[in-house]
């Protein structure tokens, strides 16, 4: 009976009403059950992963400066909700709770790149720090929105500075908008810019994507960026970034 | 803000510096004039800082992948998990449904036969372990003529005690007489087998009933107002079956044939 009104008080509705016609099936006690074990733990699996493993936050750090993606995973399955709670509660869509997120960790890899973490509270804090931060900013600059009055924080201060010029949450939309069109070039594209700034010698570059000659090599590359630059361009998101007047 | 007409490389040549004097100075003019090609410039200038850090292009490929792992699995998982669930159902149900068509068994367990109803008859006692008596003052499950073919004997000869004591036994001798068959008979499968009886007194419809050797119904005739009856034993199988004869849901008198 525990079974059965927990998994009754999923919120999925048609699991719910699958568990209900099992239950009322009549004379199928042991298949009911077995139905019900067998649901639970597909929901739980789906839910949670096959297994949950919980890191320490130096490891977290470490995991982050090497790019390794079970512990970004990890972020994203711990410190989402945290983001969204922030998020959602201040007027913001599914949307800006991904974006915050993408725009926190973006900022923690940076710091933990320049071996620049020197916590003084939780990780889970400090993100919840950063996150908040970004979030102020970024509706301050969209909505020109007052702050609610008890939107405060009851924990432990993090040392984290909103003036701080890496964490400037116009720029890192900027450059989340710009790698997201980057990444939805065509994949070709995308080779062909990153071998020309990463330096390498034209020579190499004909070998590794099979072109024919240097000249083909430098339209190609013109042509992928002129497309890259079209998107941003055209993108409604990125007009903010883009700024007609002379500076 | 109309777009002056630039090569469309120019831009990246201007970050290059690689435009040459006449070029540079044709540029320079219209990036004065043009808003649009100054954003352009600026977007641009933008992007070479980001393409140039490969680092975080690397980083960003991560969060992009993870996150696109992150939410297709749930939605994955949730699909995954109501197929799996309707496949289970579908399964499970189609398997019940089998054995329960191909399973007398499970067909009894599931209509279990309803308590003896007691009557003033003054024939034998009824066991209560006796299903098809208890459909006494009830419509039968079995309707007509119909032939449930689904119901063979389970094992072919096997007596069913509870039946064989009542064998031969007349419960109302003085109002009917059985003349045929007698009660225990032996016959090959496809012979026909004929029920004749006679009045003493009033004539009341009788009905003629097969048990197969579990004591379950398998064939029931609609009330006859004559005095004979004719079975075929065509679509029987090899076994032992009981009949029974009733009038006004009272039963007058079993006996057993075995078709070979």
């Amino acid at each position: 009976m525990i079974v059965f009104f927990y998994l009754m008080m999923q919120p999925n509705i048609t699991f719910s009403c699958l568990v209900f016609y099992c239950s009322v099936w009549p004379g199928k006690k042991l298949l009911t059950t077995v139905l019900l074990f067998h649901f639970s733990l597909i929901k739980h699996y789906s839910n949670t992963g096959p297994m949950v493993v919980n890191y320490s936050d130096e490891a977290i750090i470490l995991g982050l400066q090497q790019k390794k993606s079970r512990y970004i995973m990890y972020l994203y399955r711990e410190y989402f909700p945290v983001v969204r709670s922030i998020v959602e509660r201040n007027s913001g869509t599914k949307q800006d709770v991904e974006d915050v997120f993408q725009d926190t960790l973006f900022v923690l890899y940076q710091r933990s790149q320049k071996n620049d973490l020197d916590l003084t509270c939780s990780l889970k804090t400090y993100f919840y720090a950063i996150s908040k931060n970004i979030w102020l900013q970024r509706l301050e600059r969209k909505y020109r929105l007052l702050y609610q009055a008890g939107f405060e924080v009851h924990e432990q201060r993090a040392p984290y500075g909103a003036d701080d010029s890496e964490t400037i949450e116009y720029q890192l939309e900027r450059k989340r908008l710009y790698q997201k069109h980057f990444f939805n070039l065509p994949k070709d594209c995308q080779k062909l810019l990153r071998l020309c700034f990463t330096k390498i010698p034209v020579e190499q570059i004909i070998g590794l994507m099979r072109y024919k000659d240097a000249n083909y090599v430098k339209t190609r590359k013109y042509l992928c960026k002129n497309m890259l630059r079209k998107k941003i361009m055209n993108d409604p998101n990125c007009q903010p970034f883009i700024h007609y007047e002379k500076t | 803000m109309k777009k002056p007409e630039v090569q469309s490389d120019w831009i990246d040549r201007y970050h290059e510096n690689a435009l040459n004097q006449s070029e540079l100075k044709r540029f320079s003019g219209l990036y004065e004039l043009s808003g649009v090609l100054r954003a352009e410039v600026e977007v641009d200038r933008c992007l070479n800082e980001l393409l140039t850090d490969q680092d975080t292009l690397d980083f960003y490929q991560k969060i992009n992948s993870v996150s696109r792992k992150q939410f297709s699995t749930n939605r994955r998982g949730f699909l995954l998990l109501m197929a799996a669930s309707f496949l289970i159902l579908f399964t499970v149900g189609t398997l019940l449904y089998l054995l329960m068509k191909f399973n007398p068994a499970a067909e009894t367990l599931k209509n279990p036969a309803p308590l003896v109803q007691k009557t003033e008859s003054s024939g034998p006692a009824i066991p209560e372990s006796y299903p098809e008596m208890a459909i006494a003052g009830k419509p039968s499950q079995i309707s007509g003529d119909e032939f449930l073919l689904s119901y063979p004997p389970i094992s072919c000869f096997e007596v069913l005690p509870e039946l064989e004591l009542l064998v031969g036994a007349h419960t109302r001798t003085s109002t009917f007489k059985l003349i045929a068959p007698i009660p225990d008979q032996q016959m090959a499968i496809g012979s026909v087998v004929v029920f004749i009886w006679e009045y003493i007194g009033s004539a009341l419809p009788v009905t003629v009933s097969i048990l197969n050797n579990r004591g379950q119904s398998i064939y029931k005739t609609p009330s006859i107002e004559g005095n004979s009856y004719l079975l075929d034993t065509g679509d029987f199988q090899k076994g032992l079956y009981y009949w029974k004869i009733t009038m006004e849901d009272e039963l007058i008198m079993l006996g057993k044939i075995k078709l070979n």
